[in-house]
């Protein structure tokens, strides 16, 4: 279905191109992204900039996951904690990445800590909201089951509190994931080479400082079909193995 | 069903955006772009002098601030810019790309170079892995002269492209005053003067070094469609710069007078910056031709471009 | 009926709760409750059984009084007195029948694991459903479940809370009749609350009838048990004396 309209999609664009009305710079034929896309992953420099960007991607969203946790442990554990914590949701929550942009350049410069606190921080606070939902609602006979068998709190964790936030966690990390992809490719786009390595959104920053539009486009493309495989091919997968098969969530 | 009322949906908005881009006169208006800087201190005074407007009688005059070339060029490609200034690069680049548009006027030559506040930067070699270096963008005019000094110096010009960061003039500025990752600075007035007067700050390289000779810094380019309908408008626009020039070299307290307010600066201190050695507001266009040599060789230019192919005349 | 009535595994002694305000749920109730026996408590809903119960099993401290298993106070849960509710999400859905069965023993460290799941599994006939998910489920396989993991770890006493009150007819009779001859067979003591006459007189060895107010009106061994089917003249006056009593409650 995807795919149809996929196809329709590059018919009118050609169309659009064909008729002559826009200058290629802004129309490139469908035939120069493809060609630009099969350079740019011949010289294997786009592959390297999207390692890049997942690689960035990944390890905030296990950082922000252990975060989270730790966060939502330790508010079950203190009423204080629990309020502090429900207030910088609420202070957080709502800050789109970017836009912290410039007082984390301010702090940190713009080395790479900087891109990876603006991915944390779209990682974390929807993470820890989700976990915080999961977290209250453990059914009450879990901890009737949990006192009959003595369990402790590892016990606990591992055996019961991990498995039933599963749903909670897949759905926080797929928020995450939305949000800090996004923020990254932002960020890449204003600071340029962090780190050494560009990352998807600076492909496409270079592209456009060099004019090369078939690029832009290839760079986008790309972004699409990440998006496409990690959240509906990979997230989708592992919920089928799991949570889905377990009948937590239809 | 579904498919066909789809198809005939897609189909409208294809014919909608085909009609709206074939209509749209927009006649005896001009729309100028310009960036950052004193570089383009002629066309500040034309604007607010309303220079132009006397000599082109019923016409409508608009400027706009263009953060970076890229957004010149785009704004062009969409309709919205007739005029653009910008660093002879940029301008090279967008040519060989295929836009259509040549060069009508040179605007100056100005003293641009590599600041650093770090005490052991010397010369380029004594950058490391983890010094960052602040410019406009890849492609800019303070790019390609950093290549062109990286390759005499390095023998390797793309040796700074990973440790690029890309900041307009002003946010490079602040992030190299602040001391930290940003290391260097490669910028132009009134930005450089104001870096060198900072106790440690020193110039690594200038623009004259990395090219070996001087240049033009920024040039005013035209859109060949707009030139072809109105050479009188281009022309008129030539004569204006030309006079504001010519007021600008004969009457610098005067002139230094309106460019204070505008670039809210010290009267003082901004007609120091105005007849600064090296600062030289002037039409001649030099240095092109080197420009082309190294971008060519460098692949930042495909094509072979001839420098008699790109002004307009 | 198999056990001897003389030792008492669960004593209640002048117990009273009362949740949140003034109203009064459990006051200075006192109980015995036999060893090896099918005890249950029956009553009206809202009556304080089941809050009875899980002071029973320590989940719930009492306000007041002591609840005593074999002549030895406790305060807090422990593994021989597993009590079992009847919501169907007492199982783990990210387990499998064996791994939801085998999980106690697991943390309790028994060395003979996987034998036992199996045997426990033929018990409750779930021996083909080893590897199906709580929700691949009916919901009498699910209780089925339920018991057997409950009983994995052998515990002393079982504690029944309404345990099949929302299954359909069908499923409540083969259930009542395997908790029946699991009891029959096994020698265990089964506290069973419950506010359905025929199921306590069907099932239990004793029954303890408790009015609207939570307090009991009447305690008697029941001569019925296990006469699944066989109705008698018997049976129903005895129902009709069992329903006057848990419908006309003693005014305070």
């Amino acid at each position: 279905m995807k795919f149809f309209w996929f196809l329709i999609f590059l018919a009118v664009w050609e169309i659009i191109r064909i008729s002559g009305n826009f200058s290629p710079l802004i129309f490139p034929s469908v035939k120069d992204v493809v060609a630009s896309l099969v350079s740019s992953s011949i010289d294997g420099e786009i592959f390297f900039q999207l390692l890049f960007s997942l690689f960035i991607i990944f390890i905030s969203l296990a950082a922000g996951t252990v975060a989270a946790f730790i966060l939502v442990l330790g508010s079950h554990v203190s009423g204080i904690l629990d309020s502090l914590l429900k207030s910088l949701v609420s202070f957080f929550h709502p800050l789109p990445g970017i836009a912290i942009l410039p007082a984390v350049i301010l702090w940190t410069g713009t080395g790479i800590e900087s891109i990876f606190i603006i991915v944390i921080h779209s990682v974390l606070w929807p993470m820890v909201t989700n976990l915080h939902t999961g977290y209250s609602s453990i059914p009450e006979n879990y901890s009737f089951f949990r006192k009959n068998y003595r369990m402790n709190h590892f016990q606990m964790f591992t055996g019961i509190t991990l498995p039933y936030s599963l749903p909670y966690i897949l759905a926080g990390l797929k928020i995450s994931f939305a949000r800090s992809w996004r923020a990254l490719i932002s960020a890449e786009m204003i600071f340029g080479a962090a780190g050494g390595k560009g990352g998807i959104g600076w492909y496409i920053f270079s592209k456009r400082v060099y004019m090369d539009t078939a690029g832009i486009y290839a760079g986008l493309l790309v972004i699409i079909v990440i998006g496409i495989v990690i959240e509906e091919l990979f997230f989708t997968c592992i919920e089928q193995k799991t949570v889905r098969k377990w009948g937590m969530i239809s | 069903m579904k498919y066909r009322t789809a198809a005939a949906f897609l189909l409208l908005i294809l014919i909608t955006s085909l009609l709206s881009c074939a209509s749209e006169e927009k006649d005896k208006k001009i729309i100028i772009a310009e960036q950052y800087g004193l570089a383009y201190a002629p066309l500040q005074i034309m604007r607010v002098e309303k220079s132009l407007e006397k000599k082109l009688h019923g016409w409508t005059v608009e400027w706009k601030k263009l953060a970076n070339t890229a957004a010149i060029r785009e704004a062009m490609l969409s309709d919205n810019l007739d005029i653009g200034f910008m660093g002879l690069p940029p301008f090279l680049i967008g040519y060989d790309r295929g836009m259509e548009w040549k060069m009508f006027t040179g605007l100056c030559r100005a003293p641009i170079g590599l600041v650093t506040w770090k005490e052991n930067i010397r010369k380029l070699s004594d950058f490391t892995e983890n010094d960052r270096i602040a410019l406009p963008q890849p492609g800019s005019i303070q790019h390609i002269l950093l290549t062109m000094a990286s390759e005499k110096e390095i023998g390797n010009p793309s040796f700074f492209d990973n440790r690029i960061v890309t900041m307009s003039h002003p946010d490079g500025m602040n992030a190299l005053l602040s001391r930290k990752d940003i290391t260097a600075h490669f910028t132009s007035p009134p930005f450089i003067m104001k870096e060198l007067k900072q106790p440690g700050f020193r110039l690594v390289v200038s623009g004259e070094e990395a090219m070996g000779g001087n240049f033009t810094f920024i040039g005013g380019t035209v859109k060949n469609s707009f030139a072809e309908k109105h050479p009188d408008a281009v022309a008129a626009l030539y004569s204006v710069i030309k006079d504001t020039i010519h007021f600008i070299s004969t009457k610098p307290e005067e002139a230094s007078d309106i460019l204070s307010e505008i670039y809210r600066m010290d009267r003082e201190e901004l007609e120091n910056y105005l007849t600064w050695d090296g600062m030289v507001f002037t039409q001649d266009i030099s240095g092109m031709d080197r420009f082309i040599l190294f971008m060519k060789n460098n692949s930042y230019l495909k094509n072979d471009i001839r420098e008699e192919d790109i002004y307009y005349r | 009926m198999g056990y001897d009535q003389l030792n008492s595994i669960i004593r209640l002694e002048n117990i009273s709760h009362a949740y949140g305000g003034n109203k009064s749920v459990l006051s200075d109730i006192s109980l015995e409750i036999p060893e090896k026996s099918f005890y249950s408590i029956l009553g009206p809903s809202g009556c304080g059984k089941s809050t009875l119960l899980k002071i029973s099993a320590s989940m719930l401290k009492p306000q007041a009084g002591h609840v005593y298993v074999k002549d030895r106070i406790v305060h807090s849960p422990d593994p021989e007195r597993i009590i079992v509710f009847q919501d169907d999400n007492q199982l783990f859905p990210w387990m499998t029948v064996r791994e939801n069965i085998s999980f106690p023993l697991r943390l309790l460290g028994r060395s003979i694991i996987d034998k036992r799941s199996e045997i426990l599994e033929k018990q409750v006939y779930l021996d083909g459903y080893t590897d199906y998910y709580p929700s691949q489920l009916s919901g009498g396989m699910r209780k089925r479940t339920i018991i057997a993991r409950a009983l994995s770890s052998e515990p002393e006493i079982l504690l029944l809370d309404e345990p099949f009150s929302s299954l359909d007819i069908q499923t409540r009779i083969t259930l009542h009749k395997l908790i029946y001859s699991i009891w029959e067979k096994t020698g265990i003591t089964v506290v069973f609350v419950t506010h359905d006459i025929d199921e306590a007189l069907t099932l239990s060895s004793d029954i303890a009838v408790m009015n609207s107010s939570g307090s009991f009106t009447s305690i008697f061994r029941n001569s019925f048990a296990g006469s699944f089917g066989e109705m008698s003249i018997d049976f129903f006056t005895r129902r009709k004396e069992l329903m006057n009593m848990i419908e006309s409650p003693e005014k305070i």
